[in-house]
């Protein structure tokens, strides 16, 4: 696949801004980081490298960006280097900058600016000059027909629904969200960007979707839900996840995720010829270890340990080691998997 | 293709198994950082030393590079079928594995007069007994020429005395007699460098304190990646006088 044909296609199609990124002028904003937060990093950027001027001021967030556990499931892929790729809502290009490293271009998109500024210095502290950035709202996505052989949505399709801004600190369970109007449902907008993300693929493209599991077992046991900061959201009956999210945030439950079932229906209706399905552990951000789900989770001896970070055993850490063993390990119950990975081919 | 580990013991590369049929398996691993990549380039330089000298020819064992490009390494493994000792059940129960690799040990590794090559981690949880013989696995840290002749084989002498004793200095006669007799084995090929012998743990450890770069950015991650460095001064001074009682 010569990426010239991309290229060719975003110049026709973009105007290009002063800060060398194409443009279809949809800009928004999603963020852990508030807006004044992010514009001061983003200032940095431009005489720092981009990991130490993460650490000056936001250093427990070294570890979600850098850390080279993050990318080891595009190992799936089995890449040969030559391949073209989007990256879907790359943000800190916590995976764009490893795909790039394994292939022969790839358009990370994003609809914050500041994000693309940091996936750019990261570029240029690697040296990769194969990293191009279009910053645009993933719902309104222009066609690219046929000219991408990966796609990479990771940890971005439970936000598809989401309208306007989110800074996660002013969003995160409260009632900020109740301001956002939706008027088509989650589930339809979601399969609508696969559509398009299937579309822009080649023949032979194949799509990377990562998603966490909405039967995760530890949501069942009061752990909150990542995206809307809820309890049980994930796994209720839609219509009953609407009522606790009304009564909670004022508004229906939008950050839909999906059992692995689910999202093999979901991904077939979108167009998809084949689907491949992996559980990934503790999570898809930092995965210690990737079964094939059809195949049973055969040989998994769980992925916490007894004691923490401190070599202390404490009553939470025990209580989430053992009901790791015994859903998972002795159980084999894979259906609970805390996450999914999708490899489905155009 | 499963992942089945990633940036262990302060690595910064992914392993995973590939299965083309039930009789053809790989390992792959994978890394696009400069420490992986470093591992990587070491273990699949130390995987072909090894089947290039193997006396049986080593044709059970394939390394080849799949992927390389300026940031990024994949190399492949043919997967070994085998079984392998419990490391933690300690010194004697692995006696029959600890035997079989040192025999092989003392068959294929070279010495000129000079400096050896370095596994780097030779432990029971390296030694798989297929049905060609002991295969040593996990070439990562394999340097040319960069350790004195015996490191390796005592390294795996004392780390699995380790998993015995713990805090403990009281060897059992047993575990004495295995390490004696083992390091007859090695002495009677005279190639073992003079003094090793009067303090065999304390030359191991001072090895590998003195010679950290060998085992790159993983040891400052990981410290007790190597468990010889565990011992305290106390051990090592019991242990190699009990040794010494013994021989």
């Amino acid at each position: 696949m010569e990426n010239n044909a991309l290229r060719d296609e975003l110049d026709s199609l973009c105007e290009v801004d002063e800060s060398g990124f194409y443009s279809l002028g949809e800009e928004g904003y999603w963020s852990l980081l508030n807006e004044e937060e992010y514009n001061n990093l983003a200032e940095k950027l431009e005489t720092m490298p981009a990991r130490a001027a993460l650490k000056e001021n936001f250093s427990d967030m070294d570890d979600i960006i850098f850390s080279p556990k993050r990318d080891a499931g595009l190992e799936i892929l089995e890449l040969t280097g030559e391949e073209v790729c989007i990256d879907y809502g790359c943000m800190w290009g916590a995976l764009t900058i490893p795909l790039a490293k394994r292939a022969k271009y790839v358009l990370a998109i994003d609809q914050t600016k500041n994000s693309l500024k940091f996936v750019k210095a990261r570029a240029r502290d690697e040296k990769l000059d194969n990293v191009g950035l279009l910053c645009h709202n993933l719902k309104r996505m222009p066609v690219l027909k046929n000219k991408v052989d990966v796609a990479l949505v990771n940890g971005v399709l439970e936000w598809i629904p989401e309208e306007g801004k989110v800074e996660i600190k002013e969003y995160w369970g409260k009632n900020d969200q109740k301001k956002r109007e939706h008027s088509v449902d989650p589930r339809t907008q979601q399969l609508n960007f696969l559509k398009i993300v299937r579309e822009n693929l080649a023949d032979d493209g194949r799509l990377y979707l990562a998603i966490e599991n909405r039967y995760d077992y530890k949501m069942f046991f009061g752990i909150q839900d990542p995206h809307s900061g809820l309890l049980f959201t994930s796994f209720l009956p839609r219509w009953l996840a609407d009522v606790v999210s009304k009564a909670t945030v004022g508004r229906k439950y939008v950050n839909w995720i999906y059992s692995f079932g689910e999202i093999d229906e979901l991904l077939k209706e979108a167009g998809y010829s084949s689907v491949e399905l992996y559980a990934s552990f503790p999570d898809y951000r930092f995965p210690e270890c990737i079964y094939r789900y059809d195949k049973g989770l055969e040989g998994f001896n769980g992925t916490r340990g007894w004691r923490g970070p401190d070599g202390k055993f404490a009553p939470r850490r025990v209580i989430g080691r053992a009901l790791e063993l015994l859903i998972l390990k002795y159980l084999k119950l894979k259906f609970f998997s805390p996450s999914i990975i999708a490899i489905a081919k155009k | 293709m499963q992942l089945v580990r990633n940036c262990a013991h302060g690595s910064d590369v992914a392993a995973l198994l590939k299965c083309v049929r039930s009789d053809e398996m790989y390992m792959i691993k994978a890394s696009t950082t400069a420490n992986g990549i470093k591992d990587l380039e070491s273990e699949y330089a130390g995987w072909n030393w090894y089947k290039e000298v193997l006396a049986a020819g080593g044709d059970d064992i394939s390394c080849e590079c799949a992927v390389r490009l300026p940031s990024y390494l994949r190399i492949q493994i043919r997967f070994l079928h085998g079984s392998k000792g419990i490391y933690q059940e300690g010194l004697v129960q692995n006696a029959a594995i600890i035997d079989g690799a040192i025999d092989q040990y003392l068959d294929i590794w070279p010495s000129d007069g000079g400096l050896t090559h370095l596994h780097g981690d030779l432990s029971i949880d390296n030694i798989l007994l297929t049905k060609n013989g002991p295969r040593i696995l996990d070439w990562e840290h394999f340097r040319k020429n960069s350790a004195t002749w015996g490191f390796d084989a005592l390294y795996l002498l004392f780390e699995s005395l380790w998993f015995s004793l713990g805090e403990g200095v009281d060897m059992t006669m047993q575990e004495k007699m295995l390490i004696v007799s083992n390091l007859k084995k090695l002495d009677r090929t005279g190639k073992l460098k003079g003094g090793i012998l009067e303090a065999p743990l304390a030359f191991t450890r001072l090895f590998i304190k003195e010679n950290l770069e060998l085992w790159g950015s993983q040891i400052e991650k990981y410290p007790n990646k190597l468990a010889v460095l565990i011992y305290s001064d106390r051990q090592v001074e019991t242990i190699d006088s009990a040794i010494r009682g013994a021989w």
